[in-house]
């Protein structure tokens, strides 16, 4: 846990396991005239929060083998409401990390850190924590054209179980339905995912889909 | 071993069951009754009797397959079960007829014999086709049951064989590609870093270094994820061909193989119903009481004496058989003696039919204790496939993240931050350069990283999830010595033991509000056990949400439940390949 002074500024406290990382994040928000303190897991953010009382926290969802971001912010979110969070990862939501939709609150901004080109669009985001204006521009994590938006949860989850190579029994077996209701799921994901089912192989495309989007 | 024997009546409702070879059946036992009786009693030639019998068979099959089809849409089995047993004495009274008929006007039967025809026929047809279905039934499922069990094994034995494989795949073979497809533009980033002498180069090593980012690293990613599934699907299919042999038991045991009820009960309705026919019913009944003494004896005898042996099946058919032909006989020449027997051929069909039963209630055992065996082979056999399949699941989970936060973790945003750092730089600073190009080497480097706990000790991380959790829910653990020994050998055990209690501690917490979590962890013979229990509320454990794909993933086996105050989750989770294995010998 290191900590950066700036005289009467806001305090952020940054989460983040990749210290490069970290470090550029804590520089450049501190260079906009905020004080930064940061952390590389969820356990020294708790404890910062204690210490630094910050104003709100920059956090990455996957922070190595301990705890996760999600856990973090599901703590702060009880215990100190009144500190914002905003996500920063290369996640497109957390249905990937294998949470609900609804792990993100609604007061909370999710940012891809990919779509970020600059420090003032990160500051914007934590400002409109701060005032709890969070609009749909900082929560990238339900933007319409985000990968794989038009599937619903339970559709997304199906598609992870045939990404994971589970035949349509194991699904039906692990669903607690049949085999035609898994089939018949397929079937709308595919067309959801613009994919023709009757094609040689929707599923291997499904699947790549799913892939590339879990990897960027 | 108690052998749990699948009752006969059910058996009749079974999917094997009345299936064509119960008539092939039936044919044997049917033309054996002819010969021995009908033939003996009344006279006439075979050829004749022979056309008798075919009209007799025919009209049999034909009404129960007739009757087979309306009993289809019945689901109850005790209910379709009662509908086959009314299809067949009505079957055994067309047959009845059927005989009678032909019989008469080919002179071969007399005419006061249709009341005995109506009664005789439907007693016959139920009770010999109660024993044959008994025995086809039986065995048709001792064979299907044989033919799982090796396919089971042979499915676990190449999931044992590709175990290594398909893990040095994921954790090595992959690995190895990547830093070959790394290592050409990352010897160009370094060249450009290296002559960085002005801004312009400084500018086009940037250009490189988000080049690296977007065009390997990330495609990369997206290939090794999905080699991590193909390789699972590859996992655990089980090969053709396999299970055409039946592995008989090699031993049995005569008195719990032999079901003394269905042995007699057959024997003394076919005898009844013989004996009745050729004298009256009185005299029939002192013959079957008087013969049947000696069988019940010797049967009872043949019992106690091996009661607790087990026997080679070759010698336990003798000996049943033996022990069949003494009663027999006995019983025969009893009634003999008394001058009860009213033909000549009286010993030789008591001890035909004596033999005939006696044979077929024993193969009926001798098949069910099989079938008994083979259920009791597969569930080991099968436990054994979950660990393995389990663990591999584990594995690949961890292959999978380790990947996931090396190449799109670290390797990316290590990349993604120099470039930053390289596109702020305002000149070009060599000493910055060089430890730009240390920390990309770094970066590279973690490639090979396979620490799954990135360092950090198992109980450090739940020291961690302690103090995350504080002020809301306070957790305490207890990990036994030798699970904790298991821990600290096995990373990725350990990691996949921390991701389910991260898991339930959540849920715990946020769905169950609650206040004090317990958890212990102890070592099992082949798995990791794992409970945790905290005083909050229970949530529906069939609702299924993302969080148990994870833990499917993770565990052999889970359950939550309500113990008394206290909600517990008790999870298994597969050791490693050498310490189940171990168990296992």
């Amino acid at each position: 846990m290191s900590k950066t002074a700036t005289k009467y500024a806001r305090h952020i406290l940054v989460v983040e396991d990749e210290h490069l990382l970290r470090d550029l994040l804590a520089r450049t928000i501190e260079s906009l005239g905020f004080q930064v303190t940061t952390a590389a897991n969820a356990a020294d953010a708790k404890r910062a929060v204690k210490t630094a009382d910050p104003d709100a926290m920059l956090v990455d969802i996957e922070l190595g083998p301990g705890p996760t971001g999600l856990d973090l912010a599901e703590v702060i979110a009880r215990q100190r409401p009144d500190i914002g969070v905003v996500f920063l990862t290369n996640l497109p939501d957390p249905r990937f990390t294998g949470k609900d939709s609804k792990a993100v609150l609604k007061n909370q901004a999710y940012i891809r850190k990919s779509a970020i080109n600059s420090g003032s669009e990160l500051i914007e985001a934590i400002e409109a924590v701060l005032k709890d204006k969070v609009t749909k521009d900082y929560r990238h994590d339900l933007a319409s054209n985000r990968p794989l938006a038009q599937l619903s949860q339970r559709q997304l989850s199906t598609l992870k179980l045939v990404a994971e190579g589970k035949t349509n029994q194991q699904i039906a077996t692990l669903r607690g339905t049949s085999v035609r209701a898994v089939e018949a799921m397929l079937t709308r994901i595919f067309q959801a995912l613009g994919l023709d089912p009757s094609s040689s192989n929707p599923r291997v495309e499904a699947v790549a889909m799913y892939h590339n989007l879990r990897a960027n | 071993m108690q052998i749990r024997r699948l009752n006969p009546f059910n058996l009749l409702a079974s999917p094997y069951g009345l299936s064509w070879q119960n008539h092939v059946v039936f044919f044997a036992l049917a033309i054996l009754a002819l010969g021995f009786f009908d033939i003996d009693r009344l006279g006439g030639n075979f050829a004749s009797w022979f056309v008798v019998f075919l009209v007799g068979y025919a009209v049999t099959v034909g009404v129960i397959e007739l009757g087979k089809n309306f009993t289809k849409s019945i689901e109850s089995t005790n209910q379709r079960s009662v509908a086959l047993v009314l299809v067949l004495l009505a079957a055994g009274v067309m047959r009845g007829l059927a005989v009678f008929e032909v019989g008469f006007i080919t002179g071969l039967i007399p005419e006061g014999e249709l009341a005995y025809r109506l009664i005789s026929a439907p007693l016959f047809v139920v009770t010999a086709y109660l024993l044959g279905n008994a025995l086809v039934t039986s065995f048709l499922s001792f064979r299907a049951e044989a033919r799982r069990l090796a396919a089971e094994l042979a499915k676990l034995s190449q999931s044992r064989a590709s175990y290594e494989s398909d893990l040095q795949l994921v954790n090595q073979q992959q690995r190895n590609r990547v830093k070959d497809l790394l290592s050409a533009p990352m010897w160009e980033l370094q060249k450009k870093l290296e002559t960085a002498d002005e801004p312009g180069k400084l500018q086009d090593a940037l250009l490189t270094m988000q080049s690296i980012n977007n065009d390997v690293v990330r495609p990369l990613s997206h290939e090794l994820s999905a080699t991590v599934s193909e390789t699972r699907q590859g996992v655990g299919l089980p090969s053709n061909g396999l299970g055409k042999q039946i592995k008989w038991p090699s031993r049995v045991n005569l008195s719990e193989v032999q079901p003394g009820w269905l042995y007699l009960g057959i024997l003394l309705v076919l005898g009844f119903n013989s004996q009745i026919a050729i004298s009256s019913l009185t005299i029939g009944m002192q013959i079957v009481s008087l013969g049947a003494v000696p069988v019940i004896a010797m049967f009872w005898l043949e019992k106690k004496i091996y009661r607790k042996q087990s026997l080679p099946v070759v010698r336990a058919l003798i000996i049943s058989t033996v022990f069949g032909l003494a009663g027999s006989m006995i019983g025969s020449n009893l009634v003999i003696t008394a001058g009860l027997a009213r033909t000549d051929l009286f010993a030789f069909q008591t001890i035909s039919l004596v033999l005939v039963v006696k044979s077929a209630n024993l193969v009926y055992g001798i098949f069910m204790a099989g079938w008994q065996q083979s259920l009791d082979e597969l569930v080991d056999v099968t436990a054994q496939q979950k660990i393995v399949n389990s663990r591999l699941r584990q594995q690949l989970w961890l292959g999978q993240k380790a990947l996931a936060m090396e190449l799109h973790g670290s390797v990316q945003a290590t990349l993604q931050a120099l470039a930053m750092k390289l596109a702020r730089m305002q000149d070009v600073n060599l000493a910055e350069i060089s430890q730009v190009l240390a920390q990309v080497r770094k970066a590279l480097s973690r490639i090979e990283n396979q620490e799954y706990l990135a360092g950090q000790e198992f109980k450090s991380l739940l020291a961690e999830l302690q103090d995350l959790w504080e002020g809301t829910a306070e957790i305490s653990w207890n990990i036994f010595d030798s699970a904790s020994t298991t821990l600290e050998n096995d990373l990725g055990l350990a990691r996949c033991v921390f991701e389910v209690i991260r898991e339930s501690v959540t849920n715990a917490v946020k769905h169950g509000a609650a206040s004090q979590i317990t958890i212990d962890i102890q070592l099992g013979k082949s798995s990791l056990s794992l409970s945790i229990s905290n005083n909050g509320s229970i949530f529906d454990p069939q609702q299924r949400a993302l969080g148990s794909e994870l833990m499917d993933q993770l565990c052999l086996t889970r359950e939550l439940q309500q113990q008394g105050k206290l909600v517990v989750l008790q999870a298994e989770l597969a050791l490693s390949p050498e310490a189940f294995q171990e168990s296992l010998v």
